[in-house]
This record gives structure tokens, sequence and C-alpha cells, in this order.
């Protein structure tokens, strides 16, 4: 199959005091359409490796690459790059700007990229009613629904310029038992209606077991071993 | 009723007489009963009366329409200060906080030279250097008073900018520029507004000093500060004349910083 992401010989040490090594030569690829799990202790390293595939984090040596282009050069255009990958956070509550309504949260994306104020209400309403959430929500501030509904919202805003690949960084853990198995409901659907490339970082080795195609497992920053 | 309803009807009393204040002080022409500059040697130093209800100073002029007229000069320049310090205080500490860097370091060792020294004595030299009158000492303070601004803007940017609402925002595409403006400033607005509203007090008693010193308003404006400095040597005998500009003071210094106490409590999530 054809690979979406390729990770090469990537390392990463925080600097610093207490300087520390938090990713030795992670190689993995991550084949379009699939979803891949990333499991692993806290700390082992899993959000460091999500943050520097997203951009948001640096790194010290490897490569990177998206569609056979390296991060750095996507990087240039961040625009295009995060029409091509979003991710949903551990914390929905905390994704989200306190003082904003999830009808600005949602259609910020779709502002800085020149949609009509119309046409950005209408996909981030249809987007909310698709992920379970009634269109009126928009109108909310995130303090005012429950984790599930926050998290529901947070993926709504993922896919509201439609990305390629989706990171889940540990998204279901903040939430309760029953609300995860929404949650991953929710996942698997919207995975399946647009053939989105998942990267599902997880503690739960059955929820992994359960919606992961393959594996990985990172031990104190190394890739202990890929599973399928 | 409850705390914040409390809170609200006394944000909204002290609102209210700070608009007041800055109310009279806008239309402070129309509000004097008589002409604050005209001299009338022959009634100097009268105490209160029916007629002139704060008494008259050694020129004969009244000290009630003096008051009204000085709250021109004392409350707006204070308000045009607080603004000064606060806009360029705030902006100079989010740009420092969210790109940090050489900026970052040069306007904080900047910052740490001017609050190294005490405030009023670093605005006193400056005062000096530039000379005399209003605007210099507002331009004075203004330059010794930005910096605990941007330390408290550069404080919350650092805060804020590690927020995972603010990683969203930069994965649906915003500009650094438009990450500030629409995240950082507006979950920073709130502690500088209430810093600034807090501020208002100090400002005019700094202010008013300057003048006190023979560094702010030149006579005759009607300045509160000046106003006490010309008729300190007549506390005694005549202590309407010094007594009304300080109940002016101390009756403005008191609303706008109960105004700031009520506001930092209104809006602060701990105490609701």
């Amino acid at each position: 199959m054809e690979s979406i992401i390729r990770v090469e010989g990537l390392n990463k040490t925080y600097s610093g005091k207490n300087a520390k090594q938090v990713l030795y030569d992670i190689t993995f690829d991550v084949e379009k359409g699939e979803v891949l799990g990333i499991a692993g202790e806290s700390g082992s390293g899993k959000s460091t490796l999500v943050n520097i595939l997203i951009g948001l984090a640096e790194y010290d040596s490897g490569s990177i690459f998206f569609e056979d282009k390296k991060l750095e050069e996507w990087m240039k255009k961040p625009l295009e790059f995060y029409e091509k990958i979003q991710m949903i956070f551990q914390n929905p509550l905390e994704s989200f700007d306190p003082g904003k309504t999830f009808e600005y949260s949602l259609t910020e994306a779709m502002r800085n990229r020149g949609v009509s104020k119309t046409e950005a209400l209408q996909r981030a309403s249809d987007l909310m009613v698709a992920c379970g959430l009634p269109a009126e929500y928009l109108k909310k501030y995130p303090h005012e629904v429950s984790g599930g509904e926050c998290q529901r919202a947070a993926i709504a805003r993922a896919l509201v310029i439609k990305p390629d690949i989706l990171i889940c960084d540990e998204a279901t853990s903040a939430l309760d038992v029953t609300v995860q198995k929404q949650i991953v409901d929710l996942l698997r659907s919207i995975k399946t209606e647009q053939d989105l490339t998942v990267l599902f970082i997880c503690h739960d080795m059955d929820l992994l077991e359960e919606f992961c195609d393959r594996a990985i497992l990172i031990d104190g920053g190394i890739i202990k071993g890929i599973y399928s | 009723m409850t705390g914040r309803k409390s809170k609200k009807i006394r944000l909204c009393i002290y609102g209210a007489l700070a608009v007041l204040l800055i109310l009279i002080a806008v239309f402070s022409d129309r509000l004097c009963p008589y002409n604050p500059y005209e001299q009338n040697l022959a009634i100097a130093y009268n105490p209160p009366s029916l007629e002139h209800i704060m008494g008259t100073d050694a020129y004969g002029r009244d000290m009630f329409s003096r008051i009204i007229s000085g709250a021109r000069v004392s409350i707006i320049s204070t308000l045009v200060l607080v603004v000064i310090i606060s806009v360029v205080g705030t902006l100079a500490g989010t740009i420092c906080g969210y790109f940090g860097g050489l900026f970052d370091t040069v306007v904080m060792r900047i910052s740490d030279v001017f609050l190294a020294f005490p405030g009023l004595v670093f605005a006193l030299a400056i005062a000096a250097i530039l000379g005399g009158g209003v605007s210099n000492a507002v331009i004075a303070l203004a330059f010794v008073s930005w910096p605990k601004y941007s330390r408290l803007a550069r404080g919350r940017a650092l805060a804020v900018k590690e927020m995972t609402y603010v990683k969203a925002a930069k994965l649906s595409g915003d500009t650094p520029l438009q990450v500030i403006v629409r995240h950082i400033l507006p979950n920073t607005i709130g502690t500088m507004l209430v810093t600034a509203m807090l501020d208002i007090g100090t400002m005019m008693m700094e202010l008013a000093g300057l003048s006190f010193l023979g560094l702010g308003a030149k006579p005759p404006i009607a300045e509160w500060g000046s106003m006490m400095s010309s008729g300190r040597s007549m506390l005694q005998t005549y202590p309407w004349v010094v007594l009304s500009p300080g109940l002016a003071i101390f009756i403005s210094v008191a609303v706008f910083n109960l105004l700031g106490d009520t506001l930092r409590d209104y809006l602060d999530p701990k105490q609701n």
C-alpha cells in the first residue's frame, strides 16, 4: 500500500538543565487509509512524536515525509499543510478558547481560507449534526457542554477542512467509559465515510486492538515493536 | 443576594461614579458656576459660603469652579496616561512573551532598568529634563510606568501560548499575528484591564505629585496637584485652599480604586 507518512531515524532531545533524549531513532510509516495505533506509557514520547509530526514541536535529526514531501517543505505553507492533517486533543475543554463560541472555533479554519461566512456556517452546522450534536450548539461556549459533547465538537472542528490524516492524541482518555465508546464509534464511522488515515494514540490496549489496523509500541522513546 | 449579583451591583455603582467623574471632567467648562481664572482680590481667601461653597483662593478665584475645571486636567491626563502605558506595555509584553528571542531579551532588560529605580524619582528626573507642563509630566510617567504592564502581559502570553486552544488555532491555520489578536490578547485583556483600573488612582496621585513639586501643570492652570502646592503655606490659616483639591483627589482615587477592586473580584472566576 501507498505510504502517506514516513518517519525515518527521528531523534529528539529536550534541552535545558535537565536535558533528556525522549525519542531514539524512530522509524515507521503510515499507510493511506489505515488506522495506526501508537501505544506507550505516560512519558514514553507519544505526545512528543505527534507534536513533531504536526509541526508543533521541533526535532533534532531524522526525516519526516508526508506524501514524499518533507515536513519542512510543508511547513513553509502551513495553510496547505493543515488542510492535509488535523488533530484531536486529549482534553476537549482545553482545546477550545474559553471566550469563543463553537461557531467561532469551527469556522476559524474556513475563514482563514477565505470561505464565505454563510458557507462556513453551513459546513460547521452540517458537521456538528454529523458528529451527533444539534446545530444550535454552535452558539454555545465550551464550558456550557459536557466533556463528550465538547469532544464531538472538537472532532467536527478537525474535519471542517476535510483533512486526509487525523491524529487523535488520547482523544478518549479524558472521557468516561460510555462516552469513550460513543466517540470511538463516531471516529470509526467518520474514518470509513471520509477514507481518513488515522493515528490513534492511546493507553488502552483493548481499544487499540479493537480500533486499529496496526499499532506501534513506544517505551522510553524507542519503538519496541509494530503489531498488526 | 448572590455574591456575583452583589458584585455586579457594586460594579454598576462604582462604574457610574467613575463615568460621572469623567463627564464632569469633559463638560467642566459648562459646569463651573464662575470663571475659574477670573481674579477678584476683594474676595481673596473667603471661607466656604453659600456663594462660594469651597471658598476662594489667594486671587479671589472660586475654588469650586477651579476644582471642576481642574478635573479636566487631572482626570483626562490620568486616563490618557493609563491608556498609553497599558496599551504600550500590553503590546510589548505580549509580543515578547509570544515570540521570545532577541526582542524579548532587549525589551525585558530595558524594563528591568526602569523597574530598578523608584518610579516617581525616575519620573521626576525625566520631567525635570523635559521641562514642566502637563504633557511632559504625562510623558515622564508613561516612560517609567509601562514596564509593569509589559511584565504582566509577557507572563500571561507565556502561559496562554502553551494552552491547547492556541495549538488548535495554529492547526486552523492562524498566523502568529492572528493567534495574538484572536486568542492571546482576549485572554490577557481582563488582567490588564483590572490592573489599569487600579492604576488610575496611583497615576492620578503621581501626576498630582509632579504638579505639586512644580513639574506638572503650571499656574494659573487649574490642576489639583498644583492647586495643593500653591496653597500649602496657607494650610493652617485658610485650610480650604488645600483641602478642596485634596478632597477632589481623594474622591477620584477612591472611586477608581474601588472600581478596579470590584472589577477584579467580578472577573475572578475563583471568587464566583
